[in-house]
């Protein structure tokens, strides 16, 4: 793949990343994570899935996101590391539109959200989250379903 | 608020990205980044690619096996390979079986060190033979879940999941048809017909942890939350607990008595857990049972299956197996009680801190210096880029000293859907951390055709409770 042809099959993909990158990060570290991944999608071009390069991309961005937050996080507490890995929107930033939901949010497992996230936020099909996730189809279905009754019931 | 549109509806409106005020990115990033230098070492390159093998290098969570190198010395090459393993992952996600959840949650991230694995002074350079075993199923959906509601009080009949195929045999015991609870309040049993035919029961009239809303907005929104208390005095008492635990793991077919059983305790609730042990090894199949803090059990789980002996195999030695320690194809699943008795950490972080030490080693086996980056160190491994050309990155490569290996049964899926146990070691380093690695010879497990998006070892059961 030429530099061309990169920038050509990425392009229509930068209005969903750049959305990938607000809803997870601060608006000023959105430029420096995409140049993140986009320089690992470059690397990384020949195995590129073709047909499937946006949840290619989420995949590298989860990554991404996640080593950004441990990273920040980790300069204030080491126990972050021993975390789990959460490259889901922050309940902080769903706060601004929703306290409640925000509150259930924060009470979802660091996958839970993630599946909610890909469906809701990303608008992926399920095959295409499970591609990010790189799960079969039903097995996204069947942990989307099971994510999402869980945060109705914490918002009922 | 509980129907499926409304909540998609009420997701869509607080989606940070409506109130982001970001302009879109710029085609240059695509030009930069098509210019860059940007190396990704070996071990990046492969971790990257194979997210969740991260948490194999790490104390993995998941099992995973192929014979792709030859590393080992064959002792008793076999022509065909008894183990054809599976090109993804075919466990269930309804909650009767959760290791992929846990898996996804420890292992997707893209490391900054990669790991130089040298072996201790005292490792054994012995090869030897272990068992393996297949993990067979017992009954069938119907009488597990007719079993597993009984002893729950489960009322209704046996219904397959909406979604049932031959590759996602998933049945359910309960009263509504919708397994999935769009609006079930009732308690349910499933089964995952596949694997190691687990099961498992929810309650999820349990609303302990459900915040109360003391007043609405036009809108329907809270404006004022009443905070969840905690129930103590509802939760069983530890004895309780146990009793239950023994009543519910022996009736489904988990013989353990007091001191098999793993017991939590918050003012939240109660949960007990039990390994499966297979010639009196632990092994990664594990039993639950929790109480929410109303008092109720709020979830339990289990498997139907009997360890069925294949035969002996010639194995390698932990010094022969530190050739494996970085290929993730020869990772399996340990059992759980490791995750409690040694923590395992995560390689990838930005910031490494002090090492973790294995209590069983000794203070002179010990041999690494804490990995704490200088500013300079950081900098050489992380340069700055220039506008005009990025600097390449370079993991920070880490020496990690395997001080000693303990036998364990492995657990790993094949491409039929049945989990094996298998004979491998559990590699202590000197940070405190370890790592699993069969010890198979080469030629007994068999790899998969490499898929776009099936690259990945496959779990087996693990610790970790569905919700």
């Amino acid at each position: 793949m030429t530099p061309e042809e990169f920038t050509s099959t990425y392009r229509q993909v930068l209005p969903q990343i750049t959305k990938y990158l607000v809803r997870r990060v601060s608006p000023s570290d959105v430029e420096d994570l995409a140049s993140r991944i986009f320089e690992i999608a470059w690397t990384k071009r020949s195995e590129a899935p073709k047909g499937f390069e946006l949840p290619w991309l989420y995949r590298i961005a989860g990554f991404v996101v996640a080593n950004h937050r441990r990273s920040q996080k980790a300069k204030e507490n080491f126990l972050i590391l021993f975390r789990p890995r959460d490259s889901a929107p922050s309940a902080e930033d769903i706060a601004l539109s929703d306290l409640s939901l925000s509150e259930a949010w924060v009470k979802l497992t660091p996958a839970e959200r993630q599946v909610i996230s890909l469906s809701s936020f990303e608008g992926l099909d399920n095959a295409d989250s499970a591609r990010v996730l790189e799960i079969s189809t039903n097995a996204f279905a069947l942990r989307l379903s099971k994510a999402k009754a869980k945060l109705r019931g914490l918002l009922s | 608020m509980n129907t499926p549109d409304e909540l998609d509806a009420r997701l869509r409106k607080a989606d940070p990205a409506n109130k982001a005020k970001t302009e879109p990115l710029s085609a240059e990033i695509l030009a930069a980044a098509s210019k860059s230098k940007l190396r990704l070492g070996l071990t990046q390159r492969f971790e990257l690619l194979s997210a969740k093998a991260r948490g194999f290098a790490l104390g993995g969570l998941v099992s995973g096996t192929a014979a792709i190198l030859a590393v080992a010395i064959v002792v008793n090459p076999i022509q065909t390979p008894l183990i054809q393993l599976a090109a993804s992952y075919q466990g269930p996600s309804n909650g009767s079986g959760s290791m992929s959840e846990a898996s996804d949650d420890k292992m997707m991230s893209m490391p900054f060190f990669s790991y130089d694995y040298v072996a201790g002074p005292n490792l054994s350079n012995e090869g030897g033979s272990g068992q393996i075993y297949k993990l067979v199923r017992t009954g069938t959906p119907e009488s597990i879940l007719q079993k597993v509601s009984r002893l729950f009080d489960v009322q209704g009949s046996v219904k397959k999941f909406p979604d049932f195929s031959e590759a996602n045999p998933g049945y359910f015991f309960g009263e509504s048809d919708d397994p999935w609870g769009i609006d079930n309040q009732n308690p349910i049993v499933s089964v995952w017909w596949s694997g190691t035919a687990s099961w498992y029961y929810s309650n999820p009239s349990d609303s302990s942890i459900s915040s109360s809303c003391s007043s609405m907005d036009a809108e329907g929104f809270c404006e004022e939350w009443i905070e969840p208390v905690s129930t103590p005095e509802l939760l069983p008492s530890k004895s309780e607990a146990i009793a239950k635990a023994l009543e519910v793991f022996n009736a489904t077919g988990l013989a353990v008595t007091e001191s098999d059983l793993r017991v939590d305790m918050s003012e939240w609730g109660v949960s007990v857990s039990a390994a499966m042990a297979v010639d009196n090894q632990p092994t990664s199949i594990e039993w639950y049972i929790g109480w929410g803090s109303d008092g109720e059990i709020s979830y339990a789980q289990g498997h139907s299956v009997v360890a069925q002996a294949v035969g002996t195999y010639n194995t390698i030695s932990p010094v022969q197996a530190m050739d494996r320690l970085d290929q993730w194809i020869w990772y399996g699943s340990p059992p759980s009680y490791l995750y409690e008795k040694y923590p395992a950490i995560y390689s990838d972080m930005s910031v490494r801190n002090e090492p973790l030490v294995d209590p069983e080693v000794s203070e002179t086996e010990v041999t690494a210096e804490p990995i704490e980056p200088s500013p300079s160190e950081t900098a050489s491994a992380v340069p700055e880029p220039t506008e005009t050309e990025p600097a390449p990155v370079e993991p920070q490569v880490v020496t990690l000293t395997i001080v000693r290996a303990e036998s364990a049964l492995l657990g790993i899926w094949d491409a039929a859907g049945d989990v094996w146990l298998v004979p491998g070691w559990i590699m202590f380093n000197d940070e405190g951390w370890w790592s699993t690695v069969i010890s198979l010879i080469e030629g007994i497990i068999a790899l998969p055709d490499p898929g776009m998006f099936d690259e990945e070892p496959l779990p087996a059961e693990d610790s970790s409770v569905g919700n």
